[in-house]
Parts: C-alpha cells; sequence; structure tokens
C-alpha cells in the first residue's frame, strides 16, 4: 500500500514536471507585445537549433523600413518537430517570410508565429504566443 | 576568462547534443524539478523543525537522521542536471543577473548547512532533545529556508527571463 502510493506520486510528479517543463519556459506577454504584430521577409543567416527554444536569424527590413538583422524566436525542438520540423526544413540563405509579435525591449527581436518557406509551405513556429489563440 | 570556459563548455559536443535535443532537454528539466522536491522539500521541514513551526516533539535528530539519505540523493540527482543544463546553455546564463544570484544564495544555502553541521558535530546539543532549539539553530534554519526560497524563485526567473 505504502509503495504503491509512493510510486503513483512519483508518477504523477513527473508526469506534471514533463508536462511543465514542455509547454512553458517564457512567459510570452513578458518579452513580447501581441498588440504589435509584424512581418519580416528576409533571408536567413543562422539557424540554432536549440533548447529551450529554437532562433532563425534573418536579414529583413523592420517596421521602420531599415534592413537590420533580426532574431527570430521559435519553440523548442521538441514542439518544432511535433509542427513537421525538421532541422533543415529552413536553410541558410533562403528567403522566409516571418509573421510573429515585436520584443517589448525594443530589440530588433520577434516571437513567430507562423513561417512561411519560399514554396508557400507554412509551417507553425510552435512558439509561446500560440498559446492564447490556440 | 570564465566566458571563453563557458563558450567551450557551450561548443563541447556533448552540451550542445543535449541543447539540440528533441526530449532529453525536457527530461533533463524534469528530473531537475523531481530531485529538487526530493530535496529542497525534505529540506523545509527541518527548517521549519528549527524555526519552531512544525515536528516540535520530535528531537531533531530523528527529523534529520529519517530524511538524510534521499535528502543528499535529491541533492546529488539535483546538482547533476543542474550542471547539464547549465552546460547547455552556458554562455547564455554567464551574463545572467538571476542565474548569479541564484548560484550565491546557493553558496551561502551550502556554507550555512555545513557550518552547523561542523558545529553540531564538535559541540553541539540540537539533535537529542524535544522541543525548542538554541538560537544558532534557530538562525540555521532561517537562513536555509529564506535561501532555498530565493534559489527556486531566481532559478524561475532564469528560465523564464531570460
Amino acid at each position: 500500500m505504502g509503495r504503491r502510493l509512493v510510486l503513483a506520486a512519483c508518477v504523477a510528479v513527473s508526469v506534471v514536471g514533463l508536462a511543465g517543463s514542455v509547454v512553458a519556459h517564457h512567459s510570452f506577454t513578458a518579452e513580447y507585445d501581441v498588440n504589435k504584430p509584424v512581418t519580416l521577409v528576409g533571408a536567413v543567416t543562422k539557424i540554432e537549433w536549440t533548447n529551450p527554444h529554437a532562433w532563425l536569424h534573418i536579414e529583413a527590413k523592420g517596421p521602420d523600413g531599415a534592413v537590420a538583422p533580426w532574431e527570430v524566436e521559435l519553440g523548442s525542438p521538441n514542439t518544432l518537430i511535433r509542427y513537421k520540423w525538421k532541422r533543415d526544413t529552413a536553410k541558410v540563405g533562403m528567403t522566409i517570410t516571418a509573421e510573429g509579435y515585436l520584443s517589448k525591449d525594443g530589440l530588433k527581436r520577434i516571437n513567430a508565429k507562423i513561417i512561411t518557406l519560399p514554396d508557400g509551405t507554412k509551417f507553425d513556429a510552435g512558439s509561446s504566443s500560440l498559446s492564447s489563440t490556440r | 576568462v570564465l566566458l571563453e570556459l563557458c563558450q567551450r563548455i557551450y561548443d563541447a559536443s556533448w552540451s550542445t547534443a543535449l541543447r539540440e535535443s528533441q526530449y532529453m532537454f525536457p527530461l533533463v528539466e524534469s528530473l531537475h524539478v523531481l530531485s529538487l522536491g526530493a530535496s529542497v522539500g525534505l529540506v523545509l521541514w527541518i527548517d521549519l523543525r528549527f524555526i519552531g513551526v512544525a515536528l516540535g516533539r520530535r528531537p531533531p535528530g530523528v527529523v534529520i537522521g529519517a530524511l538524510r539519505v534521499p535528502m543528499l540523493a535529491g541533492f546529488g540527482l539535483m546538482a547533476l542536471t543542474g550542471v547539464m543544463l547549465f552546460c547547455s546553455e552556458a554562455v547564455r546564463l554567464y551574463p545572467s543577473v538571476p542565474f548569479r544570484t541564484k548560484l550565491l544564495l546557493l553558496g551561502v544555502a551550502g556554507l550555512n548547512a555545513l557550518a552547523f553541521e561542523w558545529r553540531e558535530r564538535t559541540r553541539g546539543r540540537v539533535a537529542s532533545s524535544a522541543g525548542a532549539v538554541p538560537g544558532y539553530a534557530r538562525t540555521a534554519g532561517w537562513v536555509s529556508l529564506l535561501c532555498w526560497i530565493g534559489v527556486i524563485a531566481l532559478g524561475r526567473w532564469t528560465a523564464y527571463g531570460l
């Protein structure tokens, strides 16, 4: 009885822990402004396939009209794979369209919602902004 | 020099593998939180015993004795998974103020525990009697409690505000 209870508690704790750590990580609203949607079109310069979140670096024209390096935040590798991403879905040199929300702290950074490839294929960016609209 | 070291750790093949993994990173994260429950969760009760809030009728030695092994096992796993997570994000964590503060508090909590342990072994009288503990043990309980609350809060802050 006692042992079974301990086992059940262990399983419960690990399930909750796993769910928590996969879903959460950044709070979207702390870092990004949901009232400032941005669409960027630009060439990929670097891909960071990293935990806790992946990043695309692109050279794109911002809302102010200037072409500059932008950081595009995506979900975790695990989330991206669930949305059918592969590590080479976005390649360096590829011109992509990134739709997302502008960073609150004035950086050239967005939290992406949808990434569109040159052939028109759309990928869910798996980022935390979707939790509000999903 | 430290940043250079962080960069080298960050670039190592094993930390890169963890950073780019699909399942390992969330698994290690989960183990880190789970072992936190098994270690800090138990420390909490020892601290509460010392500050006079809980388990007052049991001698502290009995409380500590019962919890020591799972507590230390939890600390071991927590430290191991913590180091792994740090390595996978070393360059990003290095400048983080909440992360640095967390390490500082971890150090204070560790020294506090060691100092108490040392005092107890040389001339302590805390272990065997029921009821209130002497002032230095009460202080150690408060320091430990506040440090660990801080460590956990700063750990969350590091992850969410990185």
